[in-house]
């Protein structure tokens, strides 16, 4: 993904860029889901204000995506602009652009204002889950983050198969430095997408961050299942290494997985990284603190 | 020149060179939407504390201790071999209105100060990280002998080691290092940056890669 967003981010910049390779950049952004919002802004603009037709059936997507890329980049003329685009073609009450309001104010920093918008929205429709999602982020925003988890909780309770709000609860719950609620959030998140790597890991890191040799144990096999579904995982890697040596290695079994992790992180750096190895050895032959 | 009293009895100044001060900007700078860490690396001259480098580490869930040990270890490797010591911890909050250190920030730095006792810490104050910087943007945090970070009135001068007088230190002026700042923000040499996130998911990414600013 390096060198691909590296790519992009040449073509975007490019004055003599093609049609074609706005749209890859704007295409590539989106199935990847980088938040690459520089480059979204400077490509989608291109394409929606001279090539607005080579968009198709994706030209209001396209205003939407432009505007989103502009809020965060703080370019409010674009912002303002597209906005005044999208409410000439959908009309003022159209729920989707009054959501897109909201998110204007809440760049702005006018969060009682975008707040006004989104219970007005969710007064007429109440399954909105995108507005409601808005709510919890501005809560966030306020820096109310007992409000914005018990808002999340209850959006979860209607959208329990939303693995992005559970993955922002678990968020939430590790700022607050509550680790047993965030373990819960990666439970569920395990049993909603069992074969994403990323939350086996971050469950392991988790119990290990909590502590305790149950945990630990724990931790070890979560950062062993990590690994295999994602081979060569450096995190699980040295998550297997620090597991054992906590805990202590009983058993063959044991000794062949710590073998496992530290052979693999020798070859990684041996093919990655030769420079760092000396310090790597020194890290794996460490005495546990 | 200003002394900060570390302590009672101590009096330190706190040197910063203007490469670490960068680094630590650049790297809030390339997650605007993230809580952003790192350790200082340094070493005392005479009595004085240099903070030379920063070794970016997180931007992902910062909370969480195994990947920081980790970390933590090869850091101290590397600065074996440079005459170096973790010094430190930097921290930049997610709200761009939280302006103090969060309980694992202070966390994280105490670990570090339990090995290094002038350990400090870099609060990072999200609100000065402009593309135009007219104002220092971090706040300097110490250890007072009742064992909690206190905060210091200034960050200490900009400077790095003279080679040529290995016990006194060449000295840069702020304005220098704010325009060095902006430059390296234009120059978008935050690209360049590598934390440890970044090294987990490709091996073949330092930390420890220089940068030119």
């Amino acid at each position: 993904t390096m060198t691909t967003l590296k790519e992009l981010v040449a073509t975007s910049a490019t004055a003599g860029s093609s049609v074609r390779r706005h749209r890859e950049v704007l295409e590539k952004t989106a199935s990847e889901c980088l938040r690459a919002s520089d480059i979204v802004l400077s490509s989608g603009k291109k394409l929606v204000t001279e090539h607005a037709g080579s968009l198709g059936r994706s030209l209001w997507d396209t205003h939407e995506r432009v505007l989103m890329a502009a809020l965060d980049c703080g370019d409010f003329e674009t912002a303002d602009k597209t906005l005044a685009t999208l409410r000439r073609k959908f009309g003022l009450t159209s729920q989707r652009v009054r959501r897109l309001e909201g998110m204007r104010l809440e760049a702005e920093c006018d969060y009682a204002g975008a707040l006004k918008i989104y219970k007005n929205v969710l007064e007429q429709d109440p399954a909105d889950a995108l507005t409601w999602k808005r709510t919890v982020v501005v809560l966030r925003d306020c820096g109310d983050s007992k409000a914005a988890i018990e808002e999340l909780n209850d959006y979860l309770k209607v959208f329990a198969q939303d693995h992005e709000a559970w993955l922002e609860l678990a968020d939430m719950y590790i700022e607050e430095q509550e680790y047993n609620l965030a373990k819960f959030c990666f439970e569920e998140l395990i049993m909603l997408q069992a074969p994403n790597y990323q939350f086996h890991l971050r469950y392991a890191e988790l119990l290990f961050t909590i502590g305790g040799t149950q945990n630990l144990e724990l931790a070890r096999n979560y950062f062993a299942q990590a690994l295999e579904l994602k081979p060569g995982c450096l995190r699980a890697l040295y998550g297997i290494v620090l597991c054992l040596r906590a805990t202590g290695v009983k058993g063959t079994l044991q000794q062949k997985l710590l073998a496992v992790g530290q052979s693999q992180l020798i070859e990684q750096y041996t093919k990655y990284a030769p420079n760092l190895l000396p310090i790597v050895k020194d890290v794996l032959n460490k005495d546990s603190k | 020149l200003p002394k900060i009293t570390a302590g009672t009895a101590i009096v330190m100044e706190f040197v910063v060179s203007p490469v670490a001060y960068i680094k630590t900007i650049l790297h809030a700078w390339k997650y605007p939407a993230c809580a952003v860490n790192g350790l200082l690396l340094g070493k005392m001259v005479k009595g004085n504390l240099l903070v030379e480098d920063v070794v970016p580490l997180f931007h992902t869930h910062l909370n969480l201790t195994p990947m920081f040990d980790v970390a933590l270890f090869q850091a101290e490797g590397h600065c074996k071999a440079k005459g170096l010591q973790v010094v430190g911890l930097y921290n930049a909050n997610e709200l761009n209105t939280e302006n103090s250190p969060s309980p694992a920030a202070m966390k994280l730095a105490s670990r570090i100060q339990a090995d290094f006792s002038n350990a400090i810490l870099w609060q990072v104050l999200n609100t000065r990280i402009v593309e135009h910087p007219d104002k220092i943007a971090i706040r300097l945090y110490t250890m007072a002998p009742a064992k909690h970070w206190e905060v210091q009135d200034q960050v200490g001068p900009f400077g790095t080691h003279d080679a040529d007088a290995p016990k006194s230190f060449r000295y840069t002026e702020e304005k220098e290092v704010l325009e060095r700042v902006e430059n390296a923000i234009s120059m978008y040499k935050y690209k360049k940056l590598v934390d440890w996130d970044d090294h987990c998911e490709n091996c073949a990414l330092s930390v420890f890669t220089e940068i030119e600013v």
